[in-house]
């Protein structure tokens, strides 16, 4: 696979999402777009496997089956058991894609290019295809997002019926490679496009999609020291970037299990189509659908690798039924209500397994704010040792929101166990200004990877502050506090400045005499 | 009508012309629209480059090409002509170095060969209450092409518009030389404070011996601070009343603000007087404020200091940019900088005996007279020059 194609795939895409959607908004459009996209993938997908598995050396396809056959539904259905075991689902022939595509474009003979209803069938039965095998959980319910009876998409019965088969017709038309990749260049192009959406989407873009630099360095972070990692979570997974991320920065064949929870139902079902995409076995991924801290789903786990970005300074219910609960009863204080953000990094550290390690965004006011939050930062410093780096990002790197973050880095058995090491890189020279946002640019990724990895420090860069220096400032983890960025005054040469001072003032008695000699023919007093 | 300024060259004595700007010189209006392509070599003048009495081609950031200025529908301004701000705040004026173009805020005279450029630039600045007076009022001032080229000018031979214009100028030279001069002063001081306060140099005691080594020490052990009061301004009286006390807060910093506020009935810990230092703690973390009678907003907080500390050296040691830089550090960069008790506390400081430390503030004092007198001396020059407007011309 090129880049190339890469790229030429995700603008046909994106082309379509754009150029079809007529009056419906990015925002609606989306889960229409990425639904069909999905549906394509799993039509080719069950295509390619049955015809490599089950008909290859007859040189017969699965599309050719013919339901007039007398053993049609016995073939079916060995065929059927064989596929929704391997791959969690199963279509029928006259389900696949490309057929229904065509019925909608006209181009079968002697049927109706009616094909809102079909559709809604072969979607469901998807879901039901999985019912009572151990997929079921990560198929059901995916397509609900998709629906084909609303008003947004068009007037009438036939509007709608019109735009949708022509988006099936176009995306009929791109070939998704799936045979000759070894790489994810449809997973890929899926993730861009919920970028692009994200990046379009204003406000409420943030809430499932993090940038793709900073997946990529809380990622790279995250297994800076290890490369084999059987189980990555996160608590606010959003539509699981930042999971399928960790697993790039792996070894291919080190592919871990990914566990993952989301409050918002659409962004779970983004996450779950993601990973299904991504080529990800049903059996290696558990991603669940409620509110993490009131209804954590994963509770008897512990995890080698945590990333989060979890919604920053979210509001939550920090009721006094949370004080029991083993995540957070050791502290002795909750987050305050408008700010969770450290309920998250409790319910994180959890989770975190003794050899584990967790890299989380949050806003920087985690690092200096007092009362409850403060109380709760020197526990974990001072009780548990478990934080090993703070690193600041550049401001407004964030869809939708402008505020300075930053990523923590925690770890249960720390190699360093006396210093937490600080990077400030939100100097100018360590990110790229962009129109709306800024960047981080690869060699600005880079360099804080190395610089974690290493420990290194670097003058206005980064620091290793002893946990003596840590508690000497109160456990406030601002970074200027560690990082010193400011300019020292440039040295001044006295001597030289004396010598233009009065360099000056010989200059000035010219003046004078000038402005002296014009007083003296005006007949007014000089005054100088 | 006069015809004659108060004050003259003896050697000129005919009546002064008068007529409006636009027949004696021609001018060039800017182009309607804005150039879409900045690259180029002929300067794009706005507003704000405006800064001294020339505009001079080093400080201008942006250019644009002929082409880009024909299709703009822009001319080129020429060397030795006046360009003046006619939007906002009026009658900005500068003489121009080199050929140029301007933005639609400005417009531009070109004095024909009866008028010196340098005295039709003094002239003007004289003008500024009749531009005000024509120029349309909506929500910025404005004066169209007609408007700025009604602007009456009254003049005499090119010889004496050139002698006014000469004498004019030296007096500027002398204003712009002691602006050099405050800012080298400055620069000075500057350098005399990282001396003194690094040890580099030393005073020695009076009778020539060393002073003792310098003490490392913390605000902590020298100080206490106490925290201001938060009054709301529904309660604050805008005039100096009965029994009231003069509000110190943000406001108060701000350059030429005018707004005062005044408060009553404060709690003694609030009260401050010229010897007491106060601090800014939240917001422009760091001000140093002293020398004032009042009582002091919550925002800043009284820096108590103990006997074995000299008030002028600590406001100096406050003010000096390492102390500076430690309590921005403390304040924190992100949202509102906040500096807290503890971390004041923490600030550490290298201590002189208080005898050296009164050499050292003694001695900064007489370098900050110094560039007041300075000031005082070119506010005074500035006058003169004011004085020489009126007065010179009709």
């Amino acid at each position: 696979m090129s880049e190339e194609q890469k790229k030429i795939l995700q603008q046909k895409l994106w082309d379509i999402a754009n150029t079809l959607r007529g009056k419906m908004t990015a925002d609606d459009f989306r889960d229409y777009i990425l639904g069909f996209i999905f549906y394509k993938y799993l039509s080719e997908k069950i295509e390619i496997f049955i015809n490599n598995k089950y008909l290859d050396e007859e040189g017969y396809e699965f599309r050719d089956m013919d339901i007039s056959d007398e053993d049609y539904e016995e073939n079916l259905q060995y065929l059927k058991d064989g596929t929704v075991e391997e791959l969690g689902y199963f279509l029928e022939p006259n389900e696949l894609f490309s057929n229904i595509a065509k019925k909608g474009n006209n181009q079968v003979e002697g049927e109706s290019n009616f094909i809102l209803d079909d559709l809604s069938t072969i979607l469901k039965n998807i879901e039901i295809s999985t019912m009572g095998t151990d997929s079921q959980d990560d198929y059901e319910g995916l397509f609900e997002e998709l629906d084909l009876s609303s008003s947004k998409l068009g007037r009438s019965e036939n509007a709608k019926n019109e735009l949708i088969s022509k988006v099936l017709a176009h995306l009929d038309e791109i070939d998704f490679r799936l045979q000759d990749t070894h790489g994810d260049l449809l997973g890929d192009a899926y993730e861009y496009l919920i970028s692009k959406f994200a990046s379009g989407a204003g406000k409420s873009a943030g809430e499932f999609y993090t940038p793709q630099m900073v997946s990529s360095l809380l990622a790279k972070l995250v297994t800076t020291k290890r490369k084999e990692i059987s189980t990555v979570y996160d608590p606010t997974c959003g539509s699981g970037s930042l999971l399928l991320r960790v697993a790039k920065e792996l070894p291919k064949d080190k592919h871990p299990k990914f566990y993952g929870q989301e409050l918002t139902r659409t962004t779970y079902n983004l996450a779950r189509m993601n990973m299904i995409l991504h080529g990800v076995h049903y059996n290696d991924f558990d991603i669940k659908n409620e509110d993490t801290l009131e209804r954590p789903q994963h509770m008897d786990d512990q995890f080698e690798a945590i990333v989060a970005n979890p919604p920053f300074s979210a509001h939550w219910n920090p009721s006094p039924i949370h004080e029991n609960n083993d995540r957070f009863s050791q502290y002795g204080k909750l987050a305050p209500k408008t700010k969770a953000d450290f309920a998250f990094v409790q319910h994180m550290i959890y989770h975190l397994a003794e050899n584990g390690t967790m890299t989380v965004v949050l806003p920087h006011g985690v690092l200096f704010r007092g009362a409850a939050e403060g109380h709760i930062r020197k526990y974990l410093i001072e009780q548990k040792n478990y934080l090993d780096a703070v690193i600041g990002l550049p401001a407004n790197i964030f869809f939708g929101t402008s505020i300075p973050t930053c990523i923590l880095i925690f770890k249960k058995c720390r190699e360093n166990p006396n210093d937490i090491l600080f990077i400030d890189a939100s100097g100018e020279d360590n990110y790229e200004k962009g129109k709306n946002q800024n960047n981080l640019r690869n060699q600005d990724i880079e360099k804080i990877a190395q610089t974690y990895k290493n420990r290194n420090t670097e003058d206005k860069y980064s620091y290793k502050a002893t946990l003596d220096e840590v508690k000497e400032n109160d456990y406030n983890l601002n970074i200027p506090r560690y990082v010193d960025t400011f300019e020292e005054e440039e040295p001044i040469n006295i001597d030289e400045v004396a010598d233009e001072l009065k360099a000056i003032d010989k200059e000035m008695v010219d003046v004078d005499k000038e402005i002296e000699a014009f007083c003296t023919e005006l007949n007014i007093k000089a005054p100088f | 009508m006069e015809r004659v300024p108060a004050i003259r060259f003896s050697e000129f004595s005919e009546e002064w012309e008068e007529n409006k700007i636009g027949n004696i010189t021609d001018c060039i209006v800017p182009g309607r629209n804005k150039p879409k392509l900045f690259s180029g070599t002929i300067p794009w003048i706005t507003t704000p480059d405006i800064i001294g009495k020339y505009i001079y081609i080093s400080k201008i950031n942006l250019n644009i090409s002929i082409e880009e200025s024909k299709s703009i529908g822009s001319k080129i301004v020429p060397t030795n002509s006046i360009i003046m701000s006619c939007v906002g705040e009026l009658g900005l004026l500068a003489i121009t170095k080199n050929e140029l173009i301007i933005n639609q805020q400005l417009h531009a005279f070109l004095p024909n060969r009866n008028i010196n450029v340098e005295f039709l630039f003094y002239s003007l600045l004289t003008q500024k209450k009749y531009m005000v007076k024509v120029a349309t009022k909506t929500t910025l001032l404005y004066m169209n092409k007609n408007s700025c080229n009604s602007i009456p000018i009254k003049f005499p031979s090119k010889q004496e518009q050139e002698k006014i214009a000469s004498f004019l100028s030296a007096v500027d030279k002398k204003i712009e030389k002691l602006e050099e001069k405050i800012a080298l002063q400055e620069k000075y001081k500057k350098a005399m404070m990282q001396k003194l306060f690094l040890q580099e140099i030393r005073f020695k005691a009076d009778d020539s011996s060393d002073f003792p080594a310098w003490e490392e020490k913390k605000l902590g052990d020298l100080t206490k601070i106490n925290q201001g009061l938060q009054i709301a301004i529904s309660e604050r009286y805008t005039e100096k009343v009965k029994d009231s006390y003069f509000y110190i807060t943000n406001e108060f910093l701000r350059k030429g603000s005018s707004k005062k506020y005044f408060i009553k009935e404060p709690s003694a810990s609030v009260i401050c007087n010229e010897d007491d230092v106060l601090m800014t703690r939240t917001g422009n973390t760091g001000q140093v404020v002293t020398n004032v009678n009042g009582a002091f907003h919550n925002n800043f907080f009284r820096i108590n200091y103990f006997k074995n500390f000299d008030k002028d050296f600590l406001v100096y040691f406050l003010r000096m940019r390492n102390t500076q830089n430690m309590i921005l550090r403390y304040a924190g960069i992100s949202t509102i900088p906040d500096l807290n008790h503890g971390d004041f506390y923490r600030l550490k400081i290298d201590l002189p005996s208080l005898k050296e430390q009164q050499k050292i503030a003694n001695f900064l004092s007489s370098l900050d007279k110094k560039i007041e007198a300075t000031k005082k001396q070119k506010q005074k020059a500035q006058e003169f020059k004011k004085g020489l407007l009126q007065q010179m011309f009709v």
